[in-house]
């Protein structure tokens, strides 16, 4: 599923907001013994990121297909670009150097459970269940997403350094291909001064 | 671009066009020598013959074919110029294809690409083929000479130029009958067919190369590199101090919850009238305009119909 690109924050009781999640698009496959890590434009991502082989110990369940975002945090647990280009850049390896940050994983969707797909209920469903299917860890989670408040969501991320803000629609399905209004990215925009009409600013001058 | 590695024409019916050939790819996989474990020098190897028991010159060889066990007929430079080939100078198109081979056709297997660049005599011939094949969706299937062997290609419109494949000839390509391959019917469950679908399904789109690199080269290199700066290599280091992803989460929902608080805060002492003189603005003034991010007028792009 791509998301549709918006244009400003909004408030809307139908939408999920959570960080856009600046990090690495993965999946994680479990069936059985056979456990995938799938993550975009990686053959293969375990030697930069060697933590998420321990990823199958904390799902409940078999038969999953979760889609998730791979993050390198700083010392702040902030994520960190720079420290991801380092992890991918791999001049750690030689170990002469610490690995750079801290990998964490952040659990978006849920796809299949019990090896049956559930792409075709409500995503708000699916979140639910993925709340339920991992195993609480420091490092792999479901995402905290928020309903409604757009915009307040919007500030504290701002506040928190990130860019975008993910709205999923909660009642949508998932679909391959461009989402259409299940699922927007946007921006993260200070809000515009607001500027009084001119007779309100003289009447707060005079104290009225 | 480096120079040109052959040159001759493309010919077709009575056409013929001036072209050159470069290697479109370069291998860059690391090389290593051969040391002498003690010494650490190159180690150097001789032709030696067993028969004579003693070590020949190169130029003391001939070239020799192994008719029959043991059994050998001389193959001089005469004999193997004396070979008649029509495509010493040419790329011989013998027909047109689908760009694509058809449903049950055996794929064609790639030995090696070349850019082409037509001479400034052939241009025009050039573009107007090229255009052709384009517009048709065809390539055309040639014969070629490149380093005194006579390849199949295939030259196929790319971009502004063509890319010439030479092929594997069809009897240099092995079979997979002796290959212990999967029935076609396998017995696999519903289930398991409907998770591969969906694996598959959320990760198609499209291939971009630029996302790719050789990460073993770079590894590899990365090795090298320390021991020549006199590093040691060892099993990867611990990590540095990160934060956990639970304290972010905790930051999220505290900031979250400030923000809301903020939110309220403001509303609250707003002015009853205000609030209300506000409230029917907004409502007068949906959709947004850029930069606002009100509850009325801060909609998505989809209420718009441009997502």
């Amino acid at each position: 599923m791509r998301p549709t690109d918006g244009a400003a924050p909004f408030d809307d009781p139908a939408y999920l907001f959570e960080p856009w999640w600046p990090g690495i698009h993965a999946f994680v496959l479990i069936d059985g013994e056979a456990v995938v890590l799938q993550a975009d434009a990686l053959a293969d991502p375990n030697p930069a990121f060697p933590e998420l082989t321990d990823v199958a110990g904390l799902v409940r369940s078999d038969g999953v297909l979760i889609e998730a975002t791979i993050l390198v945090l700083d010392a702040r647990a902030r994520p960190s670009a720079d420290l991801l280009r380092r992890r991918l850049e791999g001049q750690w390896r030689d170990g002469t150097a610490l690995r750079p940050g801290r990998t964490a994983l952040v659990a978006t969707d849920l796809l299949r459970l019990g090896g049956r797909s559930i792409a075709r209920r409500p995503f708000g469903e699916r979140r639910g269940e993925l709340a339920a299917l991992l195993r609480p860890s420091s490092w792999c989670l479901a995402g905290r997403g928020f309903s409604g408040e757009g915009i307040a969501v919007a500030r504290a991320l701002g506040e928190l350094g990130f860019h975008w803000v993910s709205a999923h629609r909660l009642d949508a399905p998932y679909r391959p291909g461009p989402a259409g209004d299940a699922w927007f990215r946007v921006p993260i925009r200070e809000p515009a001064e607001r500027t009084p009409p001119p007779f309100l600013a003289v009447a707060r001058r005079l104290g009225l | 671009m480096a120079r040109s590695m052959w040159r001759g024409a493309i010919q077709f019916g009575l056409v013929t066009i001036p072209v050159r050939l470069y290697l479109a790819t370069e291998s860059k996989s690391l090389s290593f020598n051969m040391l002498h474990e003690t010494c650490l020098n190159r180690i150097q190897q001789r032709i030696y013959c067993p028969h004579d028991d003693e070590i020949i010159s190169r130029g003391d060889t001939v070239r020799g074919f192994e008719y029959a066990k043991d059994q050998y007929v001389v193959v001089t430079d005469e004999d193997l110029a004396s070979v008649p080939l029509n495509t010493v100078r040419a790329i011989e198109i013998e027909r047109f294809v689908p760009a694509r081979p058809a449903e049950g056709e055996p794929p064609r297997f790639v030995k090696q690409e070349y850019w082409v660049e037509p001479e400034a005599v052939g241009r025009k011939a050039f573009s107007l083929l090229r255009s052709v094949l384009e517009d048709k969706g065809l390539v055309a299937i040639c014969k070629v000479v490149i380093k005194d062997r006579e390849a199949l290609a295939a030259l196929e419109p790319n971009g502004r130029t063509f890319l010439l494949e030479t092929l594997f000839w069809p009897d240099e390509i092995r079979s997979t009958a002796e290959l212990d391959l999967p029935e076609d019917e396998v017995a696999v469950k519903p289930a398991e067919r409907a998770m591969a679908e969906q694996l598959v399904a959320t990760m198609t789109g499209e291939f971009d190369p630029a996302q790719y690199r050789d990460e073993y080269r770079e590894a590899l290199l990365g090795v090298i590199e320390g021991k020549i700066e006199g590093r040691e290599t060892a099993a990867p280091a611990e990590a540095e101090p990160g934060g956990e992803l639970i304290d972010l989460m905790a930051a999220l929902e505290a900031s979250v919850a400030a923000a809301r608080a903020s939110r309220q805060a403001a509303a609250d002492e707003e002015p009853e009238e205000e609030a209300a003189s506000r409230a029917r603005t907004r409502a007068r003034r949906a959709p947004a305009t850029e930069g606002e991010t009100e509850v009325a007028h801060a909609s998505p792009r989809r209420r718009r119909k441009t997502a």
